[in-house]
Formats: structure tokens, sequence, C-alpha cells
């Protein structure tokens, strides 16, 4: 159940839909700014929060919505992605995951070795 | 041929062509590599076939520094040795261990991974292992279900151990030793002391007692030393009426150097998918495992010991006390009963444990277990008490010393894992809270040993550095040497008894060699 209520949070709250059954199944298909697509299969919605707030305090200059919102979408060759389409974002997001674990732009939040990305979704959601 | 020397008369003289102090896995390899030669082998043991708790608590001590097993009961003083009670987990040194590593202190052994090369094989089939193959590629080849995780094997690549039957030296190997011809195997004859020539460039001959109150004389040419790190040194050490420091040591390094390998759970392996990761756990027929060891290079570029980390189903992992807060007890006999008995507080009963283990159901989540190589430390060592023990011999404490970088190689081969497991996209890994706090610099209390004594008479060409030199001569005394994980210069991460048995090999080989001269 905590599983759901995060992702359907996150999800209303950007398009509006009760889709708290479809997340369920598809956890990629939540809000992908705020949705780690590998990390939340392990972690429920209090400790995704926890390491959220745990970035933000590691990194006192990222504490804010849109600055993280900014360094999500923003690839890793400097462009911010203008796309609103989720899948779009899902595949930027998975991408700057995968080469944020290929260089080293690895961070431990909560014990977890995570990708930097990853913690910046963790510390959006903690924000929602 | 066996004699037990309470039976003799008191004040027999033995003689013979060499005498091999101990008659534990480096001891008892050594003898039945001289089976059917022309030579005399003597074999002192000091206690017998069986255990006998009057001879075992000539090995009681007191620990000082890092937190230990009870000394009586970490080693076993019978025919045999420590193999009475092992558990059979054998790999070999890897290249890097041998050399020097300028962020490793005191590292680098007078002799290489090649020089070991004919003596692994032979090592081998004592301890009665499958296929000499060390490659993971070979076993899959061997059975489809040993599948690599997708790891780069620049950074983590998969360490192959065997798992012998265990063999048990003092079963397996007594027949033989007893109908041997040439080896004469003495029981119940505890060395109590070694006296030199005049000048101490040879060992003349070695006294034994035992607790009948007999007292014999052992005269031979050359004489090994194969009684484990802690008995070793402080055989040397209490051998100090014709040098004061003790034989070996007019550099103050006898009893130095104490190494051990760091265990314990460190963290948990998420999978994304369940996974009965089968070539990481025990129980197949080919007896084989993989662990997850760290790469030379990356050793050398986070500069870190050597490491390897193997998986046990979470579940399982988390009901597991570290070990050096289970075998708690003096006496050795109990220690299998404290393991089931602390398994059963958390309803872990040994049929069930077992069964999980070895059936390789499928899981999403393993524990992390690292054994990590321990950097070599002058301040851990063996040093003499003032009480003596029943036979008259300075009883030996250990005063057991980690440096940080011990902690740092453990967190580094975890993190390693991490980067490794969320750049292959298969998971997560998440470390112990103690492992990620930097401000201790030290790892924690309950940080195990695997009951592996290492150095204490260490291996260098420079008898400035050890006490030993590359052929296990003690330096400065012609006929004296040493065998076993006590001449290792640093420790590597795996379990030494394949390579006390191969070291000793070659030892022996030296020593046929110089008997032709």
């Amino acid at each position: 159940m905590k599983r759901r209520t995060f992702i359907a949070t996150t999800s209303i709250a950007a398009i509006g839909l009760p889709v708290a059954y479809y997340i369920k199944k598809r956890i990629s298909k939540g809000n992908p700014t705020t949705t780690t697509a590998l990390l939340s299969r392990f972690c429920d919605e209090r400790e995704l929060k926890e390491i959220g707030a745990a970035y933000r305090t590691l990194v006192p200059a990222e504490n804010e919505k849109q600055k993280l919102t900014d360094l999500i979408l923003t690839g890793t060759d400097g462009k911010k992605l203008s796309a609103s389409d989720w899948s779009d974002i899902e595949d930027l997001v998975s991408k700057k995951v995968h080469e944020d674990f290929l260089s080293q732009r690895v961070i431990i939040v909560k014990g977890w070795v995570i990708s930097t990305t990853e913690a910046r979704q963790c510390a959006l959601f903690s924000l929602s | 041929m066996h004699i037990d020397a309470r039976q003799l008369d008191n004040g027999t003289l033995i003689e013979g062509d060499i005498c091999i102090i101990g008659a534990g896995a480096a001891g008892i390899s050594i003898a039945l590599d001289w089976e059917n030669t022309p030579y005399k082998v003597i074999l002192l043991e000091g206690g017998g076939f069986e255990y006998d708790d009057q001879v075992q608590e000539l090995f009681n001590g007191k620990i000082t520094g890092h937190p230990y097993y009870p000394m009586k009961s970490s080693r076993l003083h019978y025919f045999g040795g420590a193999t009475g009670h092992w558990g059979g987990m054998c790999s070999t040194f890897d290249a890097i261990d041998f050399k020097k590593r300028d962020w490793v202190e005191n590292s680098g052994w007078p002799i290489k991974l090649e020089d070991m090369a004919a003596f692994y094989p032979k090592a081998h089939e004592v301890l009665e292992l499958g296929p000499y193959e060390w490659d993971a590629k070979y076993w899959q080849k061997e059975n489809a279900a040993f599948v690599s995780l997708p790891l780069d094997e620049n950074a983590i690549w998969d360490k192959i151990w065997h798992f012998s039957p265990p063999t048990r030296f003092g079963t397996r190997y007594k027949d033989a030793v007893v109908n041997a011809k040439n080896i004469h195997l003495y029981t119940y004859a505890n060395v109590v002391g070694i006296d030199a020539v005049e000048n101490v460039s040879a060992i003349k001959e070695v006294t034994v007692k035992n607790h009948a109150g007999k007292q014999h004389t052992v005269r031979a040419k050359y004489f090994v030393m194969a009684c484990c790190s802690i008995q070793n040194s402080r055989l040397l050490l209490a051998c100090n009426k014709q040098a004061a420091k003790g034989l070996g040591n007019d550099n103050d390094l006898v009893g130095r150097y104490f190494m051990e390998h760091l265990e314990l759970h460190t963290g948990e392996l998420w999978l994304n998918h369940k996974d009965a990761l089968k070539l990481y756990q025990i129980g197949n027929k080919e007896k084989i495992r993989a662990e997850l060891s760290i790469s030379a290079k990356k050793q050398e570029e986070l500069k870190v010991l050597n490491a390897t980390v193997s998986l046990m189903p979470l579940d399982m992992a988390r009901k597991l006390q570290p070990a050096v807060k289970v075998y708690t007890y003096d006496d050795p006999r109990k220690s299998s009963d404290t393991l089931w008995k602390y398994s059963n507080t958390y309803n872990l009963d040994k049929r069930n444990f077992l069964q999980r283990m070895l059936t390789g159901n499928d899981h999403n989540a393993f524990g992390l277990y690292t054994r990590a190589e321990q950097q070599p430390n002058p301040e851990s060592r063996v040093v003499l008490s003032d009480e003596k023990d029943a036979l008259g011999v300075p009883r030996a404490n250990l005063n057991w010393a980690l440096t940080p970088i011990d902690k740092k190689t453990v967190f580094a081969i975890n993190h390693l894992i991490g980067e490794q497991v969320g750049a292959a996209g298969i998971g997560r890994v998440k470390l112990k809270d103690w492992l990620i706090d930097d401000t201790d610099k030290q790892l924690p209390d309950y940080t195990s040993g695997g009951w592996h004594h290492m150095g204490t008479t260490r291996m260098s060409e420079d008898p400035k550095e050890g006490v030993v030199n590359a052929n296990c001569q003690v330096h400065g005394i012609n006929n004296l040497y040493i065998a076993g994980s006590s001449c290792f210069t640093t420790g590597g991460s795996v379990n030494p008894t394949l390579t006390v048995v191969a070291i000793s090999l070659r030892l022996s080989n030296y020593l046929k060699e110089r008997m032709k001269m």
C-alpha cells in the first residue's frame, strides 16, 4: 500500500489520474522526475522520502524543487530536455542513471549506493 | 611408525635427518612428502590422536587489542591440528598478493605467484579438491547454471573457491603417517626448548616434554617448525637463553605482523529479479563457488588491499551473528553447539538452515559477506606472558591490531560492487551504517577473524624486514626452517590452508635438494 500511495501521490499531482493499480504494475510509468525506476522496487515510500531528505541535507545547494527538476531534466551534454512526454523523460532519466554509474557519479544515501540522478529524484519526491 | 613419547624412558635421545615440529596440515604434508625416501623423518606432535583438554590448555593465553577468539580454542592441539575443525574452503593467492604495493605498508614477498605454481597443484591433491581449475569460465562449461553477474571484470571478478571434504588430516593421513617406515611420529612430544650451537648459527637439538613428566631430546640435521603462527613465534621468543631476544629475533620481528582475514557482513545486494545465483552458492556437485573479488587494477587505483565478497540469501544472512560473538568458549568442542544455539535463538534450526543454504532457491536479496586482507602491522603481535604453562613454557598473548586501510578496503570493495551492480542495471546495493561512517576509521568490534593465523615469522630476503628468507629458513640459523602461514609476508584475501600446504611442500622440496648436497 505504501508504494501505491507514494506513486499515486506523485502521479495524481502531475496528471490527475487515478493510477494506483496501474503504477503497481508498471512503476516506471509514474512521474519520472520523482519515480526511481529501480530503487522503488526495494524501498517503500517512507524510505524513499528519507533518502530524499538525507540527500537534501548532504547537498543543501539542491534543496529546492525547481533546482532538482532542472538537474534531473538536464542531460549529460548540458541540454535541458524540453519534451513534456513522460516516456521521453523516462528515457532520459534512465540513460542518466546508467551514465551516472558508469561515470562514478554515485552517492551513498542512507546506505544505498545510488546514482546522483536517483538521489535527486528521491529529493524531489520528498518535497512533493 | 608411531611412538607415544609418554611411554619412552625418560631422557630418551631421538635422532633423525629431519625433525618436523607440529603435525598439522603443514607438518603432515611435509612428512608425507618424504615418505619412501632414505631419510629418517621425526614428526613431533604435542597432543595425541584425540582431543586432550590438558594438552589443549597449553595454548591458553590472553587477548588484547581488537576482540578475538579465545586463544585456547582458536587452534587444535592434536594430530591433524586445526584441520580437525576447518571448513574446507580453498582458493589460491593472486599474483598481486606477493607483490610490493607502494600503498600497502610492509607488503612484498621475496617470491612470486609463479614460484608457487608447481606446489599449488600438489596441495590441491593433498586437500582432496576437484579438478585443478580456477577459471569461472571452465566451471560455466561444466554447469550451465553457473551464470556470472554481469559486472565489469576489470573491477570485480569471479574468484573461484574449491571445497575440500574437508580433509581432516588427523584421520585422513593417520594410517599413511603411522605406516610409513621412515616417518617416526612421536605424540605427546611438546617442544619446550630449542638449543643452538654456541654461536647460534645452527640448531643442535630440541627438548620435548609431556604431562607424564617425561623429557626427551631430539637431534636432526634440519628442523622445521610447523606449529602455527602463534606457537612458532612463541617458541622462538621463549628460547632466549642463547639469544637474548629469542631465536631468529635479532631484529625484533618475531611475533610481529600477526594477520587475520577480516570477516563480517557489510551490506545487502538487492536484485530486480529473483535468482539463485548458483555460481556464488555452496552445495553444488562441483564443490566450487565464486566470490566477488576486487581486481588488482582497482586495488591499485583505490589504494586498498585485496578483498572478496560472498553472497548469502538475505533472510539467512540477517540471522547470523558475527563469529567473534558466537565462538566465545575456551573449549573448542563447544563451537558447533554454540553456532546452532545462536541460530535457534532466531528460529533458524540446523536442518532448515542447511536445506536453505543448499537447495539454491531463488532470492532477490542477498547479504554481502566480506573477507578482506589485513595490512601487515608490526603492532599486531604475539608476545610472551609472564605466566608459564604446565610444561614451563611462557604462554603466548596476542595483541590483534588493525589499521585504517583495513576499513577503507572493506568499504571500497562493497562500494565498487554497488557501482558495478548499478551500472549493470540489475539492482542496488545497500551498505551497513558503520561502513559509511567516515568519522570512525576502524572496523567495528564484531569484525571477526577467520581463524586464519598468519605472519609472526614473515618472509623477506632482508633480515631487518623478515624472520625467514625465501626458502623459509630463519635468517642466521642455517638448519632451522618454518613452515606454514607464519611465513606469510601478507595474507591475501582467501583462506590460507591451500597456500599453507603449497608453501610447505615448496619448503619440503627445497630441503630435499639441500639434503642431497
